[in-house]
């Protein structure tokens, strides 16, 4: 019988890859210039997910940069949209880019993360698939604790 | 002992989570399961079916599942005897889980002897106690028999998995735990059955027909009201005190209450704070279910009755008058 295995925080978890996790990271995300995707995990009393990353369009074109669920650098022009339990991000013509929403239970939280996303090379990275995204490429599917950023990354994006 | 950390093997418990902030017999088991798991140097495993079960898992880690197999399947949306056992008894060849625990709910009753049955097991029916036994390391399963005139003490020396059905109220649940972590397998599911049964429509118990086993208060009453028409104004007692109904096993069959208000070793296991019990004997499997109450008022007109040796308060009289004049006084009292 084949199956597959995840970590599952009783708190808050992400959906992806048809599978539950604490958090999830694409790509590098200590690198200052190249794409990544980090879905923290989201620690007890806190309510809401941590959404950081560096995306780019298909054409390898760096297009935003997200910081604790929020827009900072857009070459790309994105629409950043606040909705209910989560945020949202439209190309300027309008395509959904990514959609990411926390549902609360009566004793947890789940994110789900949707969106067509690219790297520098315009090689798809994640793309919708059910409730949540299935992912491309080099990943760490589970993360349990917070990504442990270190030197020049830590002190740009924590401190 | 040292655990295996093995996803094979392992202390199950079928994850009930229909009507689930009611029903907490699910996770009453995952706590005793849990302290057998550790004796027996294994995991603690629930297997969840059902079509978006997610946030069920996560509170099976939360309440001390190490580990949770989850089948998501549309087809499993509602819960079918054939699906489910398909599928659980494929799960169990797999994983080889050495105890497989369910709750003695409606449920468990009609599924898990038939899941026993297709994997040529035992399965031991409304158990009151789980235990392991030092010596052989085997579950000692004790359920009541002859009627409820005994307990016997069974185990399954062969077969595996050791499977056992549990009274909701047995055995207590474990604080929800925020920060708990777990492991989650995802099975393939190979086919879900095609359903042979349709469901039109279903419709959730009013709340306070469900509630005996949480309620603070319960008024229950025996063969010593001497009439359904007696033992209906328990109702009326019940709800000038905010209480809850139960009967003994003989004024259920004699149909003066519904099955599910069964008190007892066949019945449901209650901890209230306050008891009031009316017109019952004190018979040893009735005692079973109420012995775990803070305060048991008792009455009953024979002032020898077994009843009154573990009550707090004893009254003796007649049931029925009894239970009128109590009702008139709380109505007064209300009107006041």
């Amino acid at each position: 019988m084949k199956f597959t295995e995840s970590k599952i925080s009783a708190h808050h978890n992400y959906v992806v890859n048809a599978m539950i996790t604490p958090g999830f990271a694409l790509g590098d995300p200590e690198s200052p210039h190249r794409f990544f995707f980090l879905a923290d995990p989201v620690l007890p009393g806190e309510k809401t997910h941590r959404v950081h990353g560096r995306l780019f369009e298909s054409s390898g074109e760096k297009s935003v940069e997200i910081t604790w669920n929020r827009v900072g650098d857009n070459p790309g022009g994105c629409r950043y949209e606040l909705v209910d339990g989560g945020f949202t991000l439209t190309h300027p013509d309008g395509r959904m880019f990514l959609e990411v929403s926390t549902h609360e239970f009566t004793n947890g939280y789940i994110t789900y993360v949707r969106g067509l996303v690219f790297d520098e090379h315009g090689i798809p990275r994640m793309k919708p698939e059910g409730k949540g995204v299935r992912v491309f490429g080099k990943a760490r599917l589970v993360l349990d604790l917070p990504f442990p950023f270190t030197g020049q990354r830590r002190s740009e994006r924590f401190l | 002992m040292t655990k295996s950390n093995d996803i094979y093997g392992g202390v199950w418990v079928f994850g009930d989570y229909r009507n689930y902030f009611e029903n907490r017999v699910t996770l009453q088991l995952i706590a005793k399961a849990r302290s057998l798991a550790e004796k027996m140097g294994c995991e603690t495993g629930v297997a969840v079916l059902g079509d978006d079960v997610t946030q069920f898992a996560m509170e099976y880690v939360a309440h001390g599942a190490d580990i949770v197999l989850v089948g998501e399947h549309p087809g499993l949306k509602d819960y079918r005897v054939d699906a489910y056992t398909d599928i659980l008894s494929e799960w169990v060849q797999f994983f080889k889980p050495t105890v497989f625990l369910a709750g003695a709910t409606t449920f468990g009753k009609e599924f898990f002897p038939r899941l026993a049955k297709r994997l040529n097991t035992g399965l031991s029916a409304d158990c009151v106690a789980l235990e392991i036994d030092e010596s052989s390391g085997l579950l000692v399963q004790t359920t009541p028999a002859w009627g409820g005139e005994l307990l016997a003490d069974i185990v399954t020396v062969e077969r595996r998995p050791q499977m056992a059905t549990v009274h909701p109220g047995v055995f207590s649940e474990r604080p929800h735990d925020h920060a708990a972590t777990g492991r989650i397998i995802y099975p393939e599911i190979s086919r879900v059955a095609e359903a042979r049964v349709e469901i039109i429509r279903s419709r959730r118990q009013k709340p306070g027909e469900m509630k005996l086993e949480d309620s603070p208060v319960v008024v229950a009453g025996g063969m010593g009201l001497r009439s359904r028409e007696n033992f209906q104004k328990l109702s009326e007692l019940a709800e000038l005190l905010g209480a809850e109904v139960g009967a003994t096993r003989p004024a259920v069959l004699a149909g003066w209450a519904e099955q599910d208000r069964m008190l007892g070793q066949t019945g449901k296991t209650v901890k209230p704070k306050l008891l009031i019990t009316v017109g019952t004997s004190g018979a040893l499997q009735y005692v079973t279910g109420i012995q775990g109450a803070e305060t048991i008022v008792a009455i009953n007109r024979d002032p020898d009755a077994r009843i009154f040796s573990i009550a707090d308060v004893g009254i003796v009289g007649d049931a029925g008058e009894l239970v009128q004049r109590l009702i008139d006084s709380l109505k007064k009292r209300k009107e006041r």
